[in-house]
């Protein structure tokens, strides 16, 4: 059984050294036998064995949420990109739609560019110039090649 | 306009949860999970809609509606524009949703429907959400203990109850009047009375007039909610679940035993 009070090696050297002449006399042993007779050396498999696997466990849980870790910092620095982004917005809203148009239409990201409205009752000149900005925020982003999306 | 691709839809999600190694509900952040995609979520004032996605290249921005005071009602528009991000992007531009999206599970707008699958998937993933409700009789317990872990509404954790344990149907009035409506024919093959005013024998109705109902599921006349085009030999029961006086609504699972 495995015990909270093992004693500790003096260090890691005299660890490995000991079981390394241990597993050279170890041919034709059962299992069983050769935890016994690591065990009367003062090495209790079960315990090493459970800690090995708690420990593997947790690097594993650990790698599984790193994306979680990993957002915290894109969401961040895409923040801040987006929040130090100015740019005048033409008052005219006519001029607004026309520009929005013309990024859907004719620019390099005219298949990509898209806009899509949940519950959509209508738009505001408020809205409008609002996914206007989102437009230029975005663009901004794509020319500084922000490449905060590392997708897992 | 082409049909609904529910199944990419779902399948786009699923992938999504294999490689966040989403395991249980509390993994499920959605903004976290949105950053990872590449895209940005703001609050602002809007009245035309609940919430926009502004997509270009790989990246998107998702603005939701900063007076929308229910926490799941916001991830769930979070994870439906998420959808149209990760689904739409290259198909077509200058989507409007409607109103009427909001509930298009069977008919309306593909895109729309599309985007919701997707959003359910990824907000109760099947196989966790499975582990939950699989043997389990419906009861307001066991719909009101998924929407808290889930952290969704009363109203999409339903919805996903059903699409899950198709036997049951799912009819949602307001104010006494059907408003919408998910059913599977392929596992309810009833048909149900779908417009007009809930009927008197039925719970919805209790509710309506002030009556209390019952937490579990408890049979009601068939007639209640089944249309009479043929007699039915089987037992109608019906959970009623009234989902807060300001809506004025009531969610109705039914399910009918044969005998």
């Amino acid at each position: 059984m495995s015990s909270n009070n093992q004693k500790p090696f003096a260090d890691d050297r005299n660890f490995i050294d000991l079981f390394t002449d241990f597993l050279g006399n170890t041919e034709g042993e059962s299992k069983e036998d050769i935890k016994v007779e690591l065990k009367k050396q003062g090495i209790d498999v079960e315990y090493i064995i459970n800690n090995v696997k708690k420990l593997i466990n947790t690097k594993i849980d650990e790698r599984k949420r790193q994306w979680m870790i990993d957002a915290k910092k894109i969401r961040n620095k895409m923040r801040e990109q987006i929040e130090s982004f100015k740019e005048d917005i033409p008052e005219d809203i006519s001029t607004i739609k026309e520009k929005i148009k013309q990024l859907m239409t004719h620019s390099e990201y005219s298949d990509q560019a898209l806009a899509f409205f949940r519950n959509y009752n209508e738009m505001t000149d408020t809205e409008l110039k609002q996914l206007y900005k989102d437009f230029l925020k975005l663009l901004s982003l794509q020319k500084n090649n922000f490449s905060g999306n590392e997708k897992p | 306009m082409r049909n609904p691709d529910k199944l990419f839809a779902v399948l786009r999600a699923k992938e999504i949860i294999k490689k966040l190694h989403i395991e249980e509900p509390k993994h499920i952040i959605i903004e976290d999970i949105a950053a990872v995609r590449g895209v940005f979520i703001k609050e602002e004032p809007m009245s035309g809609a609940d919430g926009r996605l502004a997509t270009l290249g790989d990246h998107g921005i998702i603005t939701i509606r900063e007076n929308i005071d229910i926490a799941a009602k916001k991830r769930f528009v979070i994870a439906h524009e998420l959808g149209h991000f990760e689904l739409h992007r290259g198909e077509i531009f200058n989507i409007r949703c409607t109103d009427k999206d909001f509930f298009s599970w069977y008919k309306g707008n593909p895109l729309e429907i599309e985007a919701n699958y997707f959003a359910a998937e990824l907000l109760m993933p099947e196989d966790i959400f499975k582990r939950r409700v699989l043997g389990k009789e419906v009861s307001k317990e066991l719909i009101e203990s998924l929407a808290y872990e889930f952290n969704t509404s009363l109203t999409a954790t339903s919805i996903r109850f059903v699409t899950l344990r198709p036997e049951y149907a799912l009819v949602c009035s307001e104010s006494s009047w059907i408003k919408w409506f998910v059913v599977d024919y392929d596992h309810f093959p009833y048909y149900i009375n779908t417009s007009g005013k809930v009927h008197n024998e039925s719970l919805a109705y209790d509710y309506y007039h002030g009556l209390d109902l019952p937490k579990h599921l408890f049979p009601v006349q068939t007639y209640a909610w089944l249309e009479n085009r043929y007699p039915i030999k089987a037992t109608l029961k019906e959970l009623a679940i009234p989902i807060g006086r300001k809506y004025n609504q009531v969610l109705s699972f039914l399910l009918v035993e044969e005998t």
